[in-house]
């Protein structure tokens, strides 16, 4: 039955303390949600620490929810603001553990098992670079270039969720993978 | 292709990004492929831009793609609990619902404290004013006037206010309580002047008093002394 129901639907039953009602959007959007988190982050463990916390988050203001916005708006708006904050966390515990991103990148990167060593090593690299030059990205432009390529939206959603003209989607988008472009054309990866 | 920022002479930045995205018209395709054929620039970042885009697709295929979607715990409170939580009293009542109205509710309580303290400061400076307000405007005519006090109650039996030395409660009472008096007077020496003027100079004229002398050591003084009489008596 709560399948048939739009998001907004499930938010109001959510709102009169329907448990199940706010299960049925967890399930709509966690994957959305998770790869918006991953993108922004850059690595699993912190992605699924942010998407916990941002439906924790939204379930605890889901009264403060006006319908106003799209509720995809809302979530993607709480799931940045929690990725932001994450960011922030991991910026002093860097300054901690000066050894922080070589422990993220043996997180992160699970070559496949059919590549030969040096190149599983080269790819490990790329993909480092890939992630600290998204990382690097304005918030606004790393969010665009994360919803069009881990959540898979098309530009109207993406214009729909930000609230933002479609030729503004088009232009950030574009800035985005321009500088992406630059920072990756700036440090090649050395192929063994 | 002239490239300034992201502005592009050719002006086929949007369709760069929804070719790639293969998020274009059949008309617009055809003519961003037609447009890409005779321009190298155009086709040097196309090239590039898409260059980028695999990267970040390939790092989504490597690393994300596999992940699997975390399950979400949410910390439920169920409609038990809110039962409990507000049955606990009114102090819970009250605490709950300045939680949902926080903001209107100390704005209410803000300005409800100011008037009260504003209203409890007037009332205080009224009551410190009101008594010397009073007293001045109650003894001021008493001392500038030349008649004795006692000269209203020839024709008048009414008893006179504005004489009293008591704080009266209400100033504009006693402000037309002392223009009565200052009428009666003056009608009261009119009065007198017209019809027995004996009683008229039975009031001591204080600009007839004998003046002291500025020098009394110097002046004679042929009045009775204690000593004189002590004198005679031992004499």
């Amino acid at each position: 039955m709560l399948i048939n129901l739009t998001d907004e639907q499930l938010v109001e039953l959510a709102v009169s303390d329907d448990s199940e009602a706010f299960g049925e959007i967890v399930r709509r959007w966690e994957r959305k949600i998770f790869a918006l988190c991953f993108g922004m982050l850059g690595n699993g463990d912190d992605a699924r620490d942010a998407c916990q916390e941002a439906f924790i988050a939204a379930y605890r203001n889901i009264a403060n929810f006006r319908g106003e916005a799209k509720v995809s708006s809302w979530l993607h708006r709480i799931a940045v603001n929690q990725c932001l904050t994450t960011k922030r966390r991991q910026k002093s515990r860097a300054e901690d553990f000066l050894d922080d991103e070589e422990g993220a990148e043996d997180r992160a990167f699970v070559a496949s098992p059919l590549l030969s060593p040096a190149r599983k090593t080269e790819q490990a690299e790329r993909m480092t670079l890939v992630r600290q030059a998204v990382g690097a990205l304005p918030t606004d432009l790393r969010q665009v270039i994360v919803m069009k390529e881990f959540e898979e939206m098309t530009f109207q959603e993406i214009s729909e969720t930000l609230e933002l003209p479609l030729s503004t989607v088009k232009s950030r988008l574009y800035t985005a993978l321009k500088q992406l472009r630059m920072r990756l054309e700036r440090t090649p990866v050395e192929v063994i | 292709m002239l490239n300034n920022g992201n502005k592009t002479n050719c002006g086929f930045m949007d369709d760069i990004v929804s070719y790639i995205y293969d998020e274009i018209g059949e008309a617009d395709r055809t003519k961003f492929e037609t447009h890409l054929r005779g321009c190298h620039e155009c086709t040097n970042e196309f090239a590039g831009i898409s260059n980028a885009r695999f990267s970040v697709y390939e790092w989504r295929r490597e690393e994300f793609t596999d992940l699997p979607t975390p399950e979400i715990v949410i910390p439920y409170v169920t409609k038990t609990t809110v039962e409990e939580e507000t049955s606990v009293g009114l102090w819970a009542g009250l605490r709950g619902w300045l939680t949902l109205v926080k903001f209107p509710a100390a704005v209410a309580a803000g300005l409800v404290l100011c008037l009260g303290l504003g209203f409890l400061v007037l009332r205080y400076l009224n009551r410190v004013e009101q008594p010397i307000a009073a007293n001045v405007k109650n003894i001021s005519p008493i001392e500038t006037r030349e008649v004795p006090i006692a000269l209203p109650t020839v024709n008048d039996k009414k008893p006179d206010v504005a004489l009293t030395t008591e704080p009266s409660v209400k100033p504009s009472r006693e402000i037309r309580s002392v223009k009565v008096m200052e009428q009666r007077r003056a009608k009261n020496e009119k009065h007198l002047t017209a019809s027995n003027p004996a009683k008229r100079n039975a009031i001591p004229n204080i600009s007839n008093a004998p003046v002291l002398s500025e020098n009394i050591e110097e002046a004679d003084d042929n009045s009775l002394r204690l000593s004189d009489l002590f004198a005679d008596v031992d004499g």
